[in-house]
C-alpha cells in the first residue's frame, strides 16, 4: 500500500512537471509574441491586410483660347520584371526585344539583376502591351502609368514645350504651370480581404486626390494653324537656318499664334536635339535693322520736332559721319525726302538725320520707353532681355548705328510688342500667353491681366505713324508684297546683315529678313512679324520673303476673326475701288 | 420561462441582425470598389476619346479633307453683312449662312451641308453676332 502510494505520488509530481513546463512555455511563448515581438508581428499582420493607396493625380490639361486640347494626360502601361521569377533570362529578353525593339543586352543585365522590381519599357503603345500580354513571359508584368498626349503633333511646340517621362515638365507652358498642371496625390489607408479586395468600410486616413488644373493659352488653335501653315512654305522652300512668327492682339498683348521653324513633336522630343526646341521667338536676338527705324521716327514726332511734310536731304546716297569709318549709305540714292518718304523708302541717311535732331539722350529713352533691353515678362521660359547699351557707353558712331537698327539687338517678342504700340494708340503692353486657369470642376482659379499696359506715345503720334507705315505697303513702298486683297495694312520691312560672333563686324552675305506689320491699318485686330533668319541671297530682303508671309497669313487671320465677330471696330474691309470702307 | 426563451431569442435576433448588416456593410464597400475601378475606366476611354476628338478636328486634317475630298476652295472676296438677330443651331431651316460659290466649283447639297459643319468647325460656334455671308 504505501508503495503504490508512493508511485501515485511520482506520477502526480511528473504530471505536474509537464504541465508546468506546457503552461510555462505556453506564458513565455505569449509574452514573447505580445510583448517582446509585438511591434513587428503587427507590422506583418498590417502588410496582410491593410492597403495603403497613393492616388497618383491626372497632370492637367493645356487647352486653347476656345478650349481645344493641346495637352492631354492618359495611363498607359509600363513593363516590368521581377528577375526571380525568371527562369531563362537570355530567352526572355530575345522575346521582349523583338516586340519592344530594346537592346536585348540592356534586357539582359536588368533581368540578371538582384532585385525584385526592374524596369524593361515604360509607357509601352498599347499594341507592344496586348502582344505582350499575350506572350504570358513568367516574371514580365505591366504597371500603369500617366502619359502625355498632345494631339496636334507640331503645332504650338514651341508655345507648349514638353514633359520629361516622369511627368515633369521641362520647356514651355509645361514647365512655366507646372504647379497647376501638376495637382495633388490622394492618400488612402483601407484593409483589404483574404482575396485582396479592398474593404471599403475599413477606410483610415482618406486625403482626396487633386487632379491638375486645366490651362487655358490665348493661343487660337485656327491662327496657330494658319501661321505654321505659311512659315511652313517658306521653311521648305528656301531652306534658310530658321522662321519665326508672332501673331498678337495689340491691344491686349494677348500671343494669337507663336511659331518656329526647325520645329518638333512635343509626342517624341527626346528623338530630336535642342536646336529644333528652342522658341527662337523669346530666346534668339537679332539686329532689328531698317524695322527699328519707326522708333526714332515716332519719338521725333511725339516731340514735335518735325512735320510729315518737312523735307529731309538723303545726300544721294552716301553720308561721311564724323566717327565712322565708312559713309553711311542708302540702298537707292535720295535727294529730298519727305518725312513720311524717308520711312517708306526706308532711307538710313534720312532716318540718322531724324536722330540727330532728337538727339542721343531723347533716343536712348524712347528706346527704353518701347521696351527693349528688358523682358517682356511672357509666361515662358529662356526669354532673353536683348542687347542695349547704356547711354555712357554708347561711341561717336552709335547715333549713326542705333536708329537704323545697328548696335542693338532684340528678341522677336520685343519687336512685335513695341510695333503694337502704334497699332493700339500708344500703349505698350504685356504679352500674355495664358487667359486662364480652371480647376478640375471647372471653376476658374486664376485669370491674367490683360489690361497691364503703360502710355508711351500720344494717340496722335501713333495715328500719324499708322498712315505712314500704311505708305509703306502702298505700290511704291518697300513692303507692296504685304499689301492685302481685303483689308488695309501697315508695316515696315528690314533687312539687317549678321554679326560676325567669331571675327567681330558683320558676317557676309548672311542677313535676317523681316517684316511687321499690323491690320487693318486704321483699327488693327493682329500685328504679326516674321523673321526669315538667314535666307538664301537672292531673296534676302524683308519686302521680298517676309512681306508676302504677312499677306497670306492676315488675309486668312482676318477673314476668321471677322466670321467670329473678333475684330475690333467695324467696316474693315476695302470697297471694290481697294479703299478702306 | 416563456420570458427567458424570448430574451434568449431577442438576444439572437440582435445579434443576427448586427452581423447582416456588417456583411451589408461589407458587400457595400466591394460594391463601392467595383465603382471606383468602373469609373477610372469611364474616366480613361473618355481621355481616350478626348484624344481622338483632338486629332480628328486639327485643322490641317480639316483643311486636308475640304481641299482634296471635297474640291472646296479658299472665296476670293467675301463679304459679310451682320445682321442682330441671336444665333442658331446649324440644323435649324433658318440658318442666315448662304454660300454661293464661283459656278466652276458647284457642290451637291451634301457637299453644301458638310461644308457648313467645316465652316462651322474652322471658323467656330461662339459668335456673339450672327452674319450672312456671301462669298463670291
Amino acid at each position: 500500500m504505501g508503495k503504490s502510494k508512493k508511485i501515485s505520488k511520482v506520477r502526480l509530481a511528473f504530471v505536474v512537471l509537464l504541465l508546468s513546463m506546457s503552461y510555462g512555455y505556453t506564458i513565455t511563448r505569449l509574452f514573447s509574441l505580445q510583448l517582446v515581438s509585438a511591434d513587428i508581428l503587427q507590422k506583418y499582420a498590417e502588410d496582410q491586410y491593410i492597403m495603403r493607396f497613393e492616388m497618383a493625380p491626372r497632370r492637367g490639361r493645356v487647352c486653347d483660347v476656345r478650349g481645344r486640347e493641346l495637352a492631354v494626360s492618359m495611363k498607359v502601361p509600363s513593363v516590368f520584371a521581377n528577375p526571380y521569377e525568371i527562369e531563362n533570362p537570355v530567352e526572355v529578353s530575345a522575346r521582349l526585344n523583338r516586340i519592344l525593339n530594346v537592346n536585348q543586352d540592356t534586357i539582359l543585365k536588368r533581368l540578371n539583376r538582384k532585385k525584385y522590381f526592374v524596369w524593361i519599357k515604360r509607357k509601352i503603345s498599347n499594341e507592344e502591351f496586348q502582344m505582350i500580354e499575350a506572350a504570358e513571359i513568367p516574371g514580365i508584368h505591366f504597371i500603369k502609368e500617366s502619359k502625355r498626349f498632345y494631339p496636334q503633333g507640331e503645332l504650338a511646340s514651341h508655345v507648349l514645350g514638353f514633359v520629361n517621362i516622369d511627368n515633369v515638365g521641362q520647356e514651355g507652358i509645361e514647365r512655366t504651370f507646372e504647379n497647376y498642371l501638376l495637382g495633388e496625390a490622394g492618400y488612402r489607408k483601407t484593409q483589404k480581404d483574404a482575396k485582396k479586395r479592398e474593404l471599403f468600410s475599413f477606410s483610415d486616413i482618406n486625403t482626396s486626390v487633386r487632379d491638375g488644373d486645366t490651362v487655358y493659352l490665348t493661343i487660337d488653335t485656327t491662327i496657330q494653324y494658319i501661321a505654321e501653315r505659311e512659315v511652313d512654305k517658306v521653311f521648305k522652300k528656301y531652306h534658310p537656318e530658321s522662321v519665326s512668327i508672332v501673331v498678337m492682339d495689340p491691344h491686349t498683348g494677348a500671343i494669337l499664334a507663336l511659331a518656329n521653324r526647325p520645329t518638333f513633336d512635343p509626342n517624341q522630343y527626346g528623338k530630336v536635339d535642342g536646336d529644333k526646341r528652342r522658341n527662337r521667338v523669346i530666346t534668339d536676338i537679332y539686329e532689328p535693322g531698317s524695322t527699328f527705324k519707326v522708333i526714332a521716327a515716332s519719338a521725333a514726332l511725339e516731340e514735335k520736332l518735325f512735320l510729315r511734310d518737312e523735307k529731309i536731304y538723303c545726300e544721294n546716297g552716301e553720308y561721311k559721319m564724323s566717327g565712322r569709318r565708312m559713309p553711311l549709305h542708302d540702298y537707292h540714292s535720295y535727294g529730298w525726302l519727305s518725312f513720311d518718304d524717308v520711312i517708306k523708302k526706308s532711307s538710313n541717311i534720312g532716318t540718322v538725320k531724324i536722330a540727330q535732331r532728337l538727339g542721343s539722350e531723347k533716343l536712348h529713352e524712347y528706346i527704353r520707353r518701347f521696351g527693349f533691353g528688358a523682358r517682356t515678362n511672357i509666361n515662358l521660359p529662356g526669354e532673353q532681355f536683348g542687347i542695349f547699351h547704356p547711354l555712357n557707353k554708347w561711341t561717336r558712331s552709335s547715333m549713326s548705328a542705333v536708329p537704323i537698327g545697328q548696335e542693338i539687338a532684340a528678341t522677336s517678342l520685343q519687336m512685335v510688342r513695341a510695333f503694337s504700340v502704334f497699332a493700339n494708340g500708344g500703349w505698350l503692353v504685356e504679352p500674355q500667353i495664358c487667359s486662364r486657369i480652371e480647376n478640375v470642376e471647372g471653376v476658374v482659379i486664376k485669370t491674367m491681366d490683360m489690361n497691364k499696359r503703360e502710355r508711351i506715345l500720344s494717340s496722335e503720334t501713333c495715328r500719324d505713324m499708322r498712315e505712314i507705315l500704311q505708305k509703306v505697303v502702298s505700290r511704291d513702298g518697300t513692303a507692296y508684297r504685304a499689301a492685302l486683297d481685303n483689308f488695309s495694312a501697315a508695316g515696315k520691312t528690314g533687312t539687317a546683315q549678321k554679326a560676325d560672333l567669331v571675327r567681330g563686324g558683320y558676317a557676309e552675305n548672311k542677313y535676317v529678313a523681316s517684316f511687321i506689320g499690323f491690320a487693318p491699318a486704321d483699327d488693327p485686330s493682329i500685328t504679326i512679324l516674321v523673321t526669315v533668319n538667314e535666307p538664301p541671297w537672292r531673296v534676302r530682303f524683308g519686302g521680298t520673303i517676309a512681306a508676302p508671309v504677312f499677306k497670306n497669313v492676315a488675309e486668312d487671320v482676318l477673314r476668321y476673326m471677322e466670321s467670329n465677330g473678333r475684330m475690333y471696330g467695324k467696316n474693315h474691309r476695302k470697297d471694290n475701288q481697294g479703299n478702306q470702307s | 420561462m416563456i420570458r427567458k426563451i424570448i430574451l434568449i431569442l431577442g438576444i439572437f435576433g440582435v445579434l443576427f441582425f448586427y452581423t447582416y448588416e456588417q456583411i451589408q456593410i461589407l458587400r457595400m464597400g466591394y460594391a463601392i470598389t467595383e465603382k471606383e475601378k468602373k469609373l477610372r475606366d469611364l474616366r480613361q476611354e473618355n481621355m481616350e476619346l478626348l484624344i481622338k476628338n483632338s486629332r480628328l478636328k486639327s485643322p490641317k486634317r480639316i483643311e486636308t479633307i475640304s481641299k482634296e475630298k471635297l474640291g472646296l476652295v479658299a472665296a476670293k472676296k467675301v463679304k459679310i453683312v451682320y445682321l442682330s438677330a441671336p444665333k442658331k443651331e446649324l440644323s435649324s431651316p433658318k440658318s442666315s449662312y448662304e454660300l454661293s460659290l464661283p459656278s466652276q466649283t458647284r457642290i451637291s447639297k451634301t457637299k453644301h451641308f458638310i461644308s457648313r459643319i467645316l465652316e462651322n468647325i474652322f471658323f467656330g460656334g461662339q459668335n456673339e453676332v450672327e452674319a450672312e455671308i456671301v462669298i463670291q
